[in-house]
């Protein structure tokens, strides 16, 4: 394998973990939107719950 | 009272003052799965249609107080995040009316009257103890409700449908404001509730949590 094939697979193995990396702060970041929205829903007692 | 006013506010003001969403979502937080397993336990018995009297006991007069005592852990456990104390004195609140009641929020003609709710307000007349449709409320004469000061005795201004709440539903919304604004210019907040050193190792800084 030449050099700049040894180049190129690192280069895509860090895009993937970049990816993976982004992927999984967006995971978390919406989860702890619904985390916060889940509390917020069920610890308050508005009256008549309207779905939109 | 729109409740997602504190998030979308929160977020807003985070934002605005220089913070990231992303330390937003390095936020730890302990127990998180509780109020999803209570929204997922609530949520089908609130859209359902109340049980009337003859057809036997209202779930949600034992689910709504199961699922608050379930939330107490959640937000005891995260109690050292900003703005937490202010959610759990909303709980608090909210949970002791609910409790000195009979299992459900208690709301008054005067509240639904004003939030334009008169389809409701029916429907409580002509079926006195029952909860209101698509609601935790139940409809109680002033007098005869346990801690009524800390019902639903308030109409929202800022919906764009008028909603009763409660004064505990006002330090939820002000709570949530304060721990989504902070947390998105701190980030990695942590707890220091029980759990919160497992949480924290188990969840990592903020590039671990990608490694999922």
């Amino acid at each position: 394998m030449s050099e700049r094939h040894i180049r190129a697979a690192a280069s895509l193995r860090r895009r993937v973990v970049h990816s993976r990396a982004s992927g999984g702060r967006l995971g978390r970041l919406l989860f702890v939107l619904a985390v916060l929205a889940a509390a917020t829903l069920t610890i308050g007692a508005p009256g008549e719950i309207v779905i939109p | 009272m729109d409740l997602f006013v504190g998030l979308i506010a929160g977020l807003f003001a985070g934002l605005v003052s220089g913070g990231r969403l992303s330390h937003l979502a390095a936020l730890h937080l302990t127990y998180a799965w509780l109020p999803l397993l209570a929204l997922a336990v609530q949520t089908p018995l609130v859209l359902l249609p109340p049980v009337l009297p003859a057809a036997g006991p209202e779930p949600l007069r034992f689910w709504l107080p199961a699922t608050l005592i379930a939330l107490a852990f959640f937000a005891w456990g995260n109690r050292r995040l900003p703005g937490m104390p202010l959610i759990l004195l909303g709980l608090a609140g909210n949970a002791a009316a609910i409790f000195a009641n009979g299992g459900l929020m208690p709301t008054h003609e005067a509240a639904l009257r004003r939030a334009g709710m008169i389809d409701s307000l029916a429907h409580a007349r002509g079926n006195p103890g029952v909860r209101l449709p698509r609601s935790k409320n139940v409809l109680l004469e002033v007098g005869e409700t346990r801690l009524w000061w800390l019902s639903d005795v308030f109409v929202s201004p800022l919906a764009s449908r008028p909603r009763v709440f409660s004064a505990g539903d006002v330090a939820i919304t002000a709570g949530v404001f304060v721990l989504v604004a902070s947390s998105c210019r701190a980030g990695g907040a942590k707890p220091l509730g029980p759990g919160a050193a497992l949480a924290g190792e188990a969840s990592g800084p903020l590039p671990a949590a990608g490694r999922r």
